[in-house]
């Protein structure tokens, strides 16, 4: 995966850079650390997997890295500028169903690229190119509540993709969907993923979806006040372009035993 | 049960009703003075066809200014009460305490400060219907999921944008929901208002007819804010179904 362009690249620095970031909240009994002196850098065109134990804070980073909440200690930098509150460089698709209701599929997927002021042709180049990259072309003019659960998903993805942000954030995007929905849904991904090179950082709480999708793995443990959030980080050196039959071949299962295994030990000792 | 079987049955209910009314009225149980027969109320339209447009277009005219001004105020109040935490710390208590007013306790008072005239009618339906929209507003602004908000400042929406693009659209429908309470409220508080004085719209009908017993007539002017009520109930509820087309209906 080396070649000059990305070294290049690579002199300036990780695309992003999380460094020392913590978070708590107050509870009834004391005080919960949800993030504690989690340092991460993640390079330009990187497909990054977070994995973890309920509670470990994964979606309490996606939203310290979108701005939903920053992180009232660290640091987080995309493309050397700190990130502060929410912005257009960084998309988001959520677990839930975010597509706007009352929005067809084309005016959700325009919705950045209109709100932003981009030139109309642009908008419709835009547009067209993110449908029909998920495959929703000929349901342009289709509501959410006409869709089914996989392509409500589709319509979050190519909507966060056409705004053309810097990384993308996904956050367990495909929980609520069926097993060969979900699969389907992962090959999609990766399919968009190599024909646009756009940075990922991808939640879940699935094992084999993380192992699937990664370049790398991230392990977070629940933390504690002096237990720091980062587990362990796993490579995923699986070729690619990856194809649904790499999931029955031992090397896969030989990674996702090293990931259930690294799993094991954070929540052994948290 | 099919749609239309089920549409039969209940113009067949109504039906059975006029039927029901019309044999016991013509039975000669029960004088006319109590209960007219259908066709006497019928007939009392006939009669009073020339003055009736003088009473329609009053009582709308009322009726339509007094909704319009009430609504738009109570829309606009609700969405600042609802989006903007300082307003609504500010403002929410005084809506709480006027909530529970009713606005005919307050038709005395208006006509004592703006007289017998159109200005306090119109002044008790604006106040009746201010009180629906707002409390609506207040409620839709504050159920909209933020996940839509979020979702559209990181596509890049801010302020205004926000607003006519994920607010506004989000909660319509519950609006024209309150829009449909207060204009029905609307005739009620119109014809309350009416009692208390004047020289047309329904409310005079009603009670000219009780004045001078004539049933019919009291029953007519009954009938005809029915009818009216009816079909604004069916322009908005038109309305709604033409804006709110993405919302899930069963």
């Amino acid at each position: 995966m080396k070649n000059p362009k990305d070294e290049t690249r690579s002199v300036a620095g990780p695309l992003l850079s999380i460094d020392r970031i913590g978070q708590s909240y107050a509870s009834g009994n004391g005080v919960i650390h949800a993030l504690v002196d989690l340092s991460l850098d993640i390079k330009a065109s990187e497909f990054v997997c977070v994995v973890g134990p309920s509670g470990c804070g994964k979606s309490t980073l996606i939203d310290a890295i979108s701005g939903i909440s920053p992180p009232p200690s660290g640091q987080i930098r995309l493309q050397n500028k700190p990130v502060r509150g929410i912005s257009p460089e960084i998309g988001m698709v959520f677990q839930k169903y975010s597509a706007f209701p009352w929005m067809t599929v084309q005016e959700n997927v325009s919705y950045g690229p209109r709100i932003r002021g981009l030139p109309a042709q642009r908008i419709v180049d835009l547009t067209r190119k993110y449908i029909e990259l998920v495959g929703l072309t000929g349901y342009e003019h289709l509501y959410p509540k006409e869709l089914s659960g996989g392509m409500s998903k589709r319509v979050d993805i190519a909507r966060a993709y056409a705004n053309e942000p810097s990384i993308l954030l996904m956050d367990e995007p495909f929980a609520a969907l069926d097993d060969f929905t979900r699969k389907q849904m992962q090959l999609e991904l990766l399919e968009i993923w190599s024909a646009e090179k756009r940075t990922v950082l991808f939640v879940t709480h699935d094992l084999d979806e993380a192992t699937f999708l990664a370049d790398r793995v991230v392990v977070l443990r629940r933390p504690d006040r002096d237990t720091k959030s980062l587990g362990a980080i796993l490579d995923i050196d699986l070729p690619r372009p990856r194809t649904d039959s790499l999931r029955y071949e031992p090397r896969f299962s030989a990674l996702r035993q090293r990931l259930m295994a690294a799993l094991g030990k954070v929540e052994a000792h948290p | 049960m099919s749609p239309t079987s089920s549409r039969l049955l209940g113009v067949f209910g109504l039906f059975a009703v006029f039927v029901i009314w019309w044999a016991i009225s013509n039975s000669g149980w029960v004088t006319p003075l109590y209960l007219p027969s259908p066709e006497e109320v019928l007939l009392s339209f006939v009669k009073h066809s020339g003055d009736m447009p003088r009473h329609v277009g009053a009582s709308m005219y009322r009726i339509a200014a007094g909704f319009a001004i009430g609504s738009s105020l109570g829309i606009v109040m609700g969405l600042f009460i609802g989006w903007n935490k300082v307003v609504g710390a500010l403002l929410e208590p005084l809506v709480e305490f006027i909530r529970p007013m009713p606005p005919l306790a307050l038709i005395p008072l208006f006509i004592l400060w703006f007289g017998i005239g159109d200005d306090s009618k119109i002044i008790v339906i604006a106040f009746g219907s201010w009180v629906v929209l707002v409390v609506t507003t207040i409620d839709a602004v504050r159920n909209v999921d933020p996940i839509f908000i979020n979702a559209a400042r990181l596509l890049g929406a801010k302020g205004y944008s926000i607003f006519r693009t994920i607010l506004f659209p989000a909660i319509l429908p519950v609006i024209m929901g309150g829009l449909r309470v207060a204009a029905a409220g609307s005739f009620g508080m119109s014809v309350a208002a009416e009692f208390m004085g004047t020289s047309s719209g329904f409310g005079y009908l009603i009670i000219e007819g009780r004045r001078f017993i004539q049933t019919d007539m009291l029953l007519m002017g009954v009938f005809a804010i029915t009818i009216c009520s009816m079909i604004v109930n069916w322009l908005l509820k038109w309305v709604e179904r033409r804006f709110t087309r993405w919302v899930p209906r069963k």
